[in-house]
């Protein structure tokens, strides 16, 4: 059995969680920022988004998000193999979680060994002349393997370090930088790795728009080609409009009714509808296990209610705050002169029925609108 | 499409990478991820060096599919840049918007566009015609005296 020492491993699972945050970049959709669900690629520039979220965007502009390369619905193909890997990546990153807890837990247990070793080069420092021991140090390479040993091979280990290169003194574990290519955050032991690694990343991108650029140059009839799918995607693009144009509401109303949806609100509202049902129809048919289309009608309907929720906060927030709220004048107007003659009718009754004094008091108070033309009658009874 | 969880994965991306770039400060108000606002530090070597200039952000309910819309709310002496309203005339808030753009690329390309005046499609029609005549002197100069006089905190 050979024992592994902790601060080697951790500096493996360090590297392993910084590659995994870089590469969350990859599988994020640009638009709506998550990892990608049901990714579809865009047949010219081969970027991926969202099933959804690409349609949607499709719905009023035909370019690639990304690029600005003409491009439409009809261009959209699903990567099986992009599918399988973002769930995969999905599964790994919940292992990472579990890998960061790990290494949260043996920082702490490394600060204690550091401390340990602060005090061991302290007393050393006084007594012994440091060289020698350095040399015997590196004679004895591989490590004890009793497992006891390792707790007191992690502090030597970074003492060693530590005398190669004394401008870095300090706790050097500990430190953080950022990559100035990818800008993510790690630790100053590994940043040499990192970088390195970074930089042949970016050399291979450059070259590869290297390639492409000089694929514009050889071919010149590009631009012809790119106008042409520009028409191409806005002829694609306008039957939309069009098709919602000629349908009367009665149609449409059919329409969604047929599929099971709601057939309430105005004409914009079934036509939102019935859009993001074919959004969503559509990207459910692109994942790899669609659901039914009724789990989609209830998706819509929760839709429908978020989006009326931020409506109403939308409104909301463009009140200013501090003044009150505005008053609808005819309403106010109605119920003052509700409140008047039903006080003027109270009065009139108390100067007629004098010792009822406190019932019409409490008749001034409780009456809503109803009451008033029983009143009236009671009044002119007995009057 | 709810804006407000990309709204909130930037909002975590900013947090994470504020120290990356001195020159914008973004936050949202009252923790109303629909409503941000952000400080812009003057760029070098441009008039409107050493001031900072306050962005009203307004995010709509479809956000990513649609531009936020953004007004400066310091006054500023800029070609594009509207005296009375800080309305911004900027191609990608307005016809080239692409979800692919974030609210700090947004102020990025902002500061880009203070330091690049674009005379040619102005929204200030004196600080564009200064520039259009060649007047590079009085244009710094009064853009200078409007940054000394409202950009100054």
């Amino acid at each position: 059995m050979k024992t592994v020492s902790l601060g080697s491993l951790q500096q493996v699972l360090l590297s392993f969680r910084n590659v995994l945050q870089g590469g969350q970049n990859i599988v994020t959709c640009k638009i709506c920022g998550e990892t990608l669900k049901t990714p579809m690629m865009l047949q010219k520039c081969s970027h991926v988004f969202c099933s959804l979220c690409i349609r949607r965007w499709f719905d009023s502009n035909c370019i690639c998000p990304e690029c600005r390369i003409p491009s439409s619905t009809g261009e959209l193909y699903k990567v099986r193999l992009v599918e399988d890997i973002v769930e995969l990546w999905n599964t790994l990153t919940n292992e990472a979680q579990v890998l960061n807890q790990l290494i949260t837990e043996n920082q702490f247990h490394l600060d204690r060994f550091e401390n340990v070793e602060e005090h061991f080069s302290c007393s050393r420092n006084t007594s012994l002349d440091l060289t020698p021991v350095d040399t015997v140090e590196k004679e004895r390479v591989p490590p004890d393997t009793e497992s006891k040993e390792y707790q007191v091979e992690t502090p030597k280990k970074n003492q060693r370090k530590r005398k190669r290169n004394p401008s870095q003194e300090g706790r050097t574990s500990q430190k953080i930088a950022e990559c100035p290519i990818c800008g993510i955050h790690i630790s100053i032991r590994l940043i040499q790795h990192h970088v390195d690694i970074c930089l042949t990343k970016q050399s291979y991108s450059r070259e590869s728009i290297k390639s492409a650029e000089l694929l514009t140059d050889t071919k010149s009839s590009v631009d012809d080609e790119r106008s042409e799918a520009s028409l191409h995607a806005s002829f694609e693009k306008r039957p939309t409009t069009l098709w919602y144009k000629n349908l009367s509401d009665k149609k449409l109303k059919d329409i969604l009714h047929y599929y099971g949806l709601s057939t309430k609100g105005d004409r914009n509202a079934l036509i939102r509808r019935h859009k993001e049902f074919v959004f969503r129809y559509n990207a459910e048919l692109d994942s790899k296990f669609p659901r039914p289309v009724s789990s989609v009608i209830k998706d819509i309907e929760e839709w429908e209610k978020q989006q009326e929720w931020m409506n109403v906060s939308e409104e909301a927030s463009k009140l200013p705050l501090g003044r009150p709220l505005p008053v609808n004048n005819d309403a106010c107007h109605i119920v003052t002169s509700d409140f008047e003659s039903l006080v003027q009718q109270a009065k009139r009754t108390r100067v007629k029925t004098g010792n009822n004094f406190c019932a019409s008091n409490f008749y001034e108070e409780s009456m809503g609108q109803d009451d008033i033309s029983v009143f009236t009658q009671q009044d002119s009874e007995y009057s | 499409m709810a804006p407000s969880r990309r709204l909130y994965k930037e909002w975590e991306e900013l947090e994470r990478a504020q120290k990356q770039d001195p020159d914008i400060f973004l936050y949202p108000i009252d923790d109303n991820l629909l409503h941000w606002q952000a400080k812009l530090k003057g760029p070098a070597d441009s008039p409107y060096e050493g001031g900072t200039f306050v962005l009203d952000i307004r995010i709509p309910n479809n956000y990513p599919l649609s531009a936020p819309n953004v007004r400066m709310k310091t006054k500023i002496f800029h070609p594009n840049i509207h005296a009375k309203t800080g309305e911004i005339c900027l191609d990608i808030l307005k016809t080239t918007w692409s979800p692919a753009w974030t609210l700090q690329s947004v102020c990025r390309a902002i500061l880009v566009l203070l330091s690049h005046p674009e005379p040619d499609s102005p929204l200030n029609c004196d600080a564009g015609n200064l520039l259009r005549a060649g007047d590079l002197r009085g244009f710094r100069s009064v853009a200078k005296m409007y940054t000394v006089l409202y950009a100054k905190e």
